[in-house]
């Protein structure tokens, strides 16, 4: 199977709090996107990587794959207003028949991470991970609403993978109805009714999300990379 | 097929280097460089029959034009597997007669050479499969202090702290990279250092190349990341 993997990398990081968008700040002295670019070079199904991202950053992508000697062929897309946007966006330049969507903010999904995933017989497929804490429901006046219960629950992981033309009608769906989600699984689930399977991702499979992530980043870095390849 | 690059290949280290390399028979290509043409294909002739041994006429002073020279060895040779940094220089001169040529050329060579080359090399060595290698030549020099010698110790001290540095940020691609820094030992080098002294009683040049060959071996797996002293007590 041959897949096109579509790199969401257009955030702004209005939760992080910098100038400089989190994905193109540095973990372990390299900036954050360039962690995936490295590892999806080295997985021979992903034929293409489309790199979703504001324009403005496009000659900043370049010149990470010169300089980190990247040898996939790469596509630059200019990213939309919304995450959903972005996906959409990149599903229509994909030239590939399944998707795998990941984003830049996502560092430390292995190469053998994405080969599970690429592996699994299943034509939708979604990291997950358990949520080892108590989840409660709260309504709009800012009091508890409902008892949520743990066990049916889990927390998205990316990468994902999809047959492109399932996600790209649900997409186009949503257009149409305005309707806003914020991961692509629950889309093919709520438009299509398909399956989608649910693989049991890594706790090390952090979001970088806010400042302390970045700290607590470099620690996961330093522990499961720099230990295991050498 | 396996390639070791060396520089400085011409005499002392990197000529010893480059004969104790070839007897691993470990690397099927074996790059030596150097200014002195002459020298490599003496250096060459001492080598022995088991590796493939290309000689490359090269100014390591000329920084810009390293990346091309590293192309061209990958595009030849199909593969970098090991970086052996050796060409070294010095002009000792106190602080008061120095020149800022003198500093700038033993910066040029000692420092930014083997800095690009390291980064030209990584660019190929991240596709291995296997463990690459790094060894950078650093000197005693470079963490004792001597009168006269500032420029050379200065260059060499950064060269400590480069390769730890480096052994970090290029763990994650399997790459090692080794500092070794050897006390007195009896080079043309060491002679413009210290000329008065006699040469056949401090450690010779083929010392120093057996423990670089040992760096630079697959067996070696504990010594990288640290500056490791060879020092004949």
């Amino acid at each position: 199977m041959e897949y096109t993997m579509i790199l969401l990398s257009a955030g702004r990081g209005v939760r992080f709090g910098k100038e400089v968008p989190k994905q193109y700040l540095a973990i372990a002295g390299k900036p954050m996107v360039v962690h995936t670019l490295e590892n999806a070079d080295k997985i021979q199904e992903i034929k293409e990587i489309i790199v979703v991202c504001n324009e403005e950053y496009f000659d900043t992508i370049k010149g990470y794959i010169t300089n980190y000697n990247i040898h996939k062929k790469i596509k630059l897309t200019e990213g939309g207003a919304t995450r959903q946007e972005s996906v959409y966006k990149g599903l229509l330049v994909a030239e590939y028949d399944s998707v795998i969507i990941h984003e830049a903010a996502r560092p430390f999904v292995s190469v053998e991470d994405y080969k599970k995933l690429i592996d699994c017989n299943c034509e939708n497929v979604t990291y997950t991970y358990p949520i080892p804490y108590t989840v409660l429901k709260k309504n709009e006046d800012g009091f508890i609403s409902d008892i949520l219960k743990r066990d049916e629950l889990v927390n998205i992981q990316l990468p994902q993978k999809f047959v492109k033309q399932d996600i790209l009608k649900c997409h186009e769906k949503a257009i149409e109805d305005q309707q806003f989600f914020t991961e692509d699984a629950g889309m093919i689930k709520h438009y299509l009714d398909k399956d989608v399977y649910c693989l049991k991702g890594q706790g090390y499979n952090i979001k970088i999300t806010e400042y302390f992530d970045l700290l607590f980043g470099e620690a996961l870095y330093r522990e499961i990379y720099m230990k295991e390849n050498v | 097929m396996r390639t070791c690059i060396i520089t400085g290949a011409s005499a002392g280290i990197g000529r010893a280097s480059a004969i104790e390399i070839t007897k691993l028979r470990e690397f099927d290509n074996i790059v030596i460089i150097s200014r002195r043409e002459d020298e490599l294909q003496v250096t060459k002739s001492l080598m022995g029959k088991d590796a493939t041994v290309i000689i490359k006429p090269f100014d390591v002073g000329n920084v810009e034009k390293i990346p091309e020279l590293i192309s061209d060895i990958y595009n030849e040779c199909g593969s970098i597997d090991c970086l052996l940094n050796i060409a070294g220089y010095t002009d000792p001169q106190f602080l008061l007669e120095t020149t800022e040529e003198n500093i700038y050329t033993t910066f040029r060579i000692n420092v930014f050479a083997p800095y690009i080359l390291c980064k030209e090399c990584a660019k190929f060595m991240k596709l291995n499969k296997k463990n690459s290698k790094i060894v950078n030549i650093a000197s005693t020099a470079g963490s004792t202090p001597r009168p006269g010698w500032s420029a050379y110790a200065m260059s060499k001290a950064a060269i400590i702290e480069m390769s730890l540095t480096l052994a970090e940020e290029l763990a994650p691609y399997a790459i090692k990279v080794y500092c070794l820094s050897p006390g007195r030992c009896a080079t043309e080098l060491r002679k413009k250092l210290a000329p008065e002294e006699d040469q056949s009683k401090i450690m010779q040049p083929d010392a120093v190349g057996k423990e670089i060959a040992r760096m630079a071996s697959d067996a070696e797996n504990c010594l990288d990341g640290q500056n490791i002293i060879v020092r004949q007590k």
